[in-house]
């Protein structure tokens, strides 16, 4: 079964034995793969790569309704655009780029996800809560003074505290000084210790 | 590991996932939330099958453009065919408002008006009644309009040069000075209402008066003969003069400030000026009022602002201890700062010396900054002056030390305007917040800098 897709790429599904972590491989091989055409090595970048996107998308607001559609977006607009791929940059820190961009787009579509209604219902009928919705009423309290922060310190404070970039990688994903990164990290980090934190003990 | 301190240039702090109180705890419920990562096989699948879809779709949207084009080109043609001639008169859409353009003749024939709206070339509107009969002239050094019956309405926008405009009605002229005005002639009476300017009224070639805005004349004549060329105006029947409501020249002019505020308030500025005017030649604090009032009502509701300029030196020059001469000499050099810019910082300059306006220095401050800012584009003399109220913390300060960012940077000193930014943000409730987080990220990116900070 031959499929064309946007690029005119016409690849065959198949299996391809291909190693499972990219720390053995790296991505430079698969990107060439992908680019001639190989499904099978596409289908090996989204087992990578989609639960990177998909989680990363989320953290930055994207709602649970729109996070499948939002990151197919993504790894469409990777697929048209992999030709261009010089390998200036990692290929995750490429898909981050992309995340971004899709995130920002979906809120000026939608003027802003509300994360507040992730359509978990919470009740709670019993006069003692659960451990389980403890936790998930905490979750959704990080969700909203997530929201709270700007876009850029969300995204700065994301990438360092939850998806583990260093300072650099940062700068790299955001297109911006490295001073700046910790500027936005500094801001987000005192919405989020305002919460949770005690204010003096950053 | 090293804590963040409020210096956002700190080093690379610790990561909150690490940490074992609140924040830790807290940021794990959403480092550790399965549902954030997604089913991937299911993706892939749907993936695949939006792709394909995509493709069909994108072929589909092709033929539908080609068919779109198609149909156009063949409403175009079709129309075309239709409409080879010229358009039949039955589809030329009429204006909604119709007014005829008259053009008046050198061979000084009369002309009817149409019923409706009219607009002679020479600049002239009229506006006749359904059912009225007028006729329009030119003469050699008038344009005559005749009115035989209903009502012509007259609006001059621009008097002909060399042209009077007359209008006859019944045994009467009207000869326009001025600009907007009503004549109604029917049965045995004739009418004049004067919205704007002045109407001259005559007979016989003789002026009985004049009719000024508001006011209005009826005429008493009856279809009697009229009087032979002998006889004297007096001894034809006296019009009735009577004055619109809108105005009363017969009365005396008001002389107390609650009767100026009141003109004030019903919108009639130019009279309450007056008014203010005539109250500020007295003595003591009504007197102070009026004229800083008469300062104000020239400023902002007759923008006449060297009026104002003029009033407020009448009272720094009449009141040199007056109760409002600080803030008459504020309001002066607040005015002179939009008409002259130099003097305002010298007037600003004096009263700062002479301590006389002690207690409201950083106004006078923040305003000598934005005169050599926005008015003398002198950034580095702006700079130094807000940098006085750095210390207030209201909306003064806020607003200076804005300002003094923006002079830093037009002044290239990028380095010193990142760090009066940062400390602007600092302040309790920053107005911009935003515009000076994008100013400083957009210094720091055209600089050469990117921080001394450990990865």
């Amino acid at each position: 079964m031959t499929l064309r897709w946007g690029s005119k790429q016409a690849v065959t599904l198949g299996v391809l034995d291909l190693p499972s972590t990219h720390e053995q491989r790296g991505d430079d091989p698969l990107v060439q793969l992908c680019l001639g055409g190989d499904v099978a090595a596409w289908r090996e970048l989204h087992r990578r790569y989609y639960s990177v996107a998909r989680a990363f998308l989320r953290r930055l607001g994207v709602h649970e309704r729109d996070a499948e559609d939002a990151c197919q977006e993504v790894f469409i607009r990777l697929l048209r655009s992999l030709s261009s791929f010089r390998g200036e940059c990692k290929l995750k820190t490429w898909i981050y780029k992309l995340c971004l961009t899709e995130a920002g787009r979906g809120r000026r579509r939608r003027r802003g996800w509300d994360l507040t209604q992730s359509g978990v219902a919470v009740e709670v009928t019993e006069p003692t809560v659960s451990s389980a919705q403890s936790e998930l009423i905490l979750r959704e309290r990080v969700e909203l003074v997530l929201n709270r922060m700007s876009v850029g310190d969300r995204a700065a404070f994301v990438l360092y505290e939850l998806e583990g970039l260093s300072g650099r990688e940062i700068a790299e994903v955001l297109a911006c000084p490295l001073a700046t990164v910790w500027r936005r990290l500094h801001y987000a980090r005192r919405v989020f210790l305002d919460e949770f934190g005690v204010k003096g003990s950053r | 590991m090293s804590a963040v301190t409020d210096d956002p240039r700190e080093v690379a702090p610790d990561r909150l996932l690490a940490r074992d109180d609140e924040a830790g705890r807290a940021l794990r419920t959403l480092h550790a939330d399965p549902s954030v990562f997604g089913e991937e096989p299911e993706a892939w699948r749907q993936l695949e099958q939006r792709l394909d879809r995509g493709r069909v779709s994108r072929v589909a949207l092709r033929w539908a453009a080609i068919g779109a084009a198609a149909g156009a080109l063949a409403v175009a043609g079709w129309s075309w065919s239709r409409h080879r001639g010229p358009l039949p008169v039955a589809e030329v859409r009429e204006p909604t408002h119709v007014v005829a353009q008259l053009a008046l003749g050198e061979d000084a024939r009369p002309l009817p008006l149409p019923a409706g709206r009219s607009q002679l070339t020479n600049g002239v509107d009229f506006s006749l009644s359904s059912g009225g009969l007028a006729h329009v002239q030119r003469t050699p050094r008038a344009t005559q309009v005749s009115l035989s019956r209903g009502t012509l309405e007259v609006s001059v926008t621009r008097r002909p040069a060399g042209q009077e405009l007359r209008v006859e009605a019944g045994s009467y002229d009207f000869r326009v000075i001025g600009t907007e005005f009503r004549v109604t002639c029917g049965g045995e009476q004739v009418e004049l209402e004067v919205r704007k300017g002045r109407v001259a009224v005559e007979k016989a070639g003789q002026r009985w008066l004049i009719v000024g805005a508001g006011e209005s004349w009826r005429s008493a004549e009856t279809r009697e003969a009229d009087p032979g060329p002998s006889a004297l105006p007096s001894a034809s029947p006296a019009p009735v003069r009577t004055p619109t409501s809108s105005a009363a020249p017969s009365e005396p002019p008001p002389q107390d400030a609650s009767a100026c505020l009141r003109l004030a308030r019903e919108h009639q500025a130019q009279l309450a000026a007056g008014c203010y005017q005539r109250v500020a030649r007295g003595q003591g604090l009504s007197a102070e009022m009026a004229q800083l009032e008469l300062a104000r009502l020239r400023k902002d509701v007759l923008h006449d602002q060297r009026g104002a300029l003029s009033a407020l030196r009448d009272y720094v020059s009449r009141y040199p201890n007056g109760s409002f001469r600080t803030e008459a000499s504020i309001s002066l050099v607040e005015l002179l700062a939009q008409l002259q810019p130099t003097e305002a910082l010298r007037e600003s300059e004096r009263l700062l010396a002479s301590g006389e306006a002690h207690e409201r220095r950083d106004e006078l401050y923040l305003l000598r900054g934005r005169i050599l800012q926005d008015r003398l584009k002198d950034c580095s003399g702006a700079e130094r002056e807000y940098a006085r109220i750095e210390a207030d913390r209201g909306a003064l300060g806020d607003q200076a030390e804005l300002r003094r960012g923006q002079c830093l940077e037009t002044l290239g000193r990028s380095a010193e305007a990142i760090r009066v930014y940062e400390h602007y943000l600092g302040r309790p409730s920053p107005s911009n917040a935003q515009l000076a987080r994008d100013r400083i990220e957009a210094l720091e990116a055209r600089a050469p800098w990117g921080g001394s900070n450990a990865d």
